[in-house]
């Protein structure tokens, strides 16, 4: 399957990811802790135990601690 | 598709400690009713008192206030205020300074700006001039300073701040790694401050609700919150120990409530050993910030600015 995969700055990159598996499953790949951001897959937000979708766009909004 | 545990609905989160998902609908309630709790439990929130909300526009401090709005907004005997401080930090605060002030006008809050050029003569880019990784440590500890002095000069009763769960379990760790006690016991919900009239009672409202919750409260709930990271930020204990905390979590679900938990049954026997001991939380007879030497941080630092 193929994800497009838009980061917080604007910049998007395409992986390729074997059936059924999880957004988290992505994640992990790239070495991005889920405790750290918020996924939205098409649009929506989603958890991150969702399963990939072929061809979707996801989104990854990383928050900052705010003092 | 995974679902809400209660509704069926299409789920915006799962909660690997708990092993359950939630709809939209019915995580905005649950972060709602663990807020509330927050406050009853620990009497956060008294009759007649006077609220005001450390507002720096970032998705901590604006959602404290939307919430304390909330609850809150339609009683006559409570009274809610919102200030921000200005730091002077050049192509950074001026943004989220708007952000507050549009988020005070949308919920119909009256709000307050203090900077740090109009109290102590310069910006917090000219404090710094020249000792650029020192920033966070004045600017925090002026930010404390002018926070309590303000809204005490505005008649604040409390004074509440958007801290989190992740922000607390960071400063227990960053206590312990440094050994210090004295700031350790001194943590939680509503700190035990000596009653000083000088000092206003802190509150943290969202001091049990996670980071990412927070985050994905504001999210769904259409509050708009400033973004952009500090222009001074960069590595430090508390960056390593968030990085660790996140880490254990992802691998065992359930770590941070377990901290905080743990921390909150601890403290009790912890406050009462250290006083049997003899131990006195010393507190500076200048600010009442806890200090190992006569004069604390705080105040050798406002005085070494005055120079
Ligand atoms: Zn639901
Ligand atoms: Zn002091």
């Amino acid at each position: 399957m193929q994800i497009k995969l838009k980061f917080s700055n604007g910049k998007s990159k395409v992986f390729h990811v074997k059936k059924d598996s999880t957004i988290e499953d992505l994640l992990k790949e790239i070495g991005v802790n889920i405790e750290t951001v918020i996924v939205k897959m098409n649009g929506k937000i989603v958890p991150e135990v969702e399963k990939l979708e072929d061809n979707c766009t996801l989104e990854l909004i990383e928050f900052v601690s705010s003092g | 598709m995974i679902t809400c545990y209660k509704c069926g609905n299409r789920a915006v989160i799962y909660r690997k400690y708990e092993g359950r998902a939630w709809c939209k609908k019915h995580f905005s309630e649950q972060l709602e009713s663990k807020v509330k709790k927050t406050i009853r439990d620990e009497k956060l929130i008294e009759k007649n008192d006077k609220i005001c909300v450390a507002l720096s526009g970032g998705k901590d401090s604006s959602l404290t206030l939307y919430l304390l709005h909330k609850f809150f907004g339609k009683r006559p005997d409570i009274e809610i205020f919102a200030l921000t401080v200005d730091e002077g930090i050049s192509g950074y605060r001026k943004e989220s300074i708007k952000i507050a002030e549009k988020l005070c006008k949308k919920l119909g809050v009256e709000h307050h700006v203090v900077s740090f050029k109009e109290e102590f003569g310069k910006t917090l880019d000219e404090i710094v001039e020249k000792k650029k990784a020192r920033a966070c440590t004045y600017c925090g500890v002026l930010r404390r300073y002018l926070l309590n002095k303000k809204s005490r000069e505005f008649g604040a009763t409390k004074l509440a701040v958007g801290h989190n769960l992740d922000d607390e379990i960071q400063s227990i760790f960053i206590n312990y790694l440094k050994g210090d006690i004295n700031r350790l016991i001194r943590l939680g919900a509503k700190p035990a401050i000596i009653s000083k009239k000088e000092f206003v009672v802190r509150i943290k409202p969202l001091r049990n609700i996670p980071e990412k919750e927070t985050t994905l409260y504001c999210l769904l709930n259409g509050i708009q919150v400033h973004r952009s990271v500090c222009p001074y930020s960069h590595d430090s204990v508390r960056f390593d120990v968030r990085n660790f905390l996140n880490q254990m979590e992802e691998k065992y679900p359930g770590t941070k409530y377990n901290v905080i938990k743990f921390y909150d049954t601890l403290k009790p026997a912890l406050v009462k050993h250290f006083k049997d001991k003899g131990g006195k939380v010393r507190i500076c007879p200048r600010c009442g910030e806890p200090t190992s030497r006569d004069i604390c941080k705080t105040c050798e630092l406002l005085d070494s600015i005055k120079d």
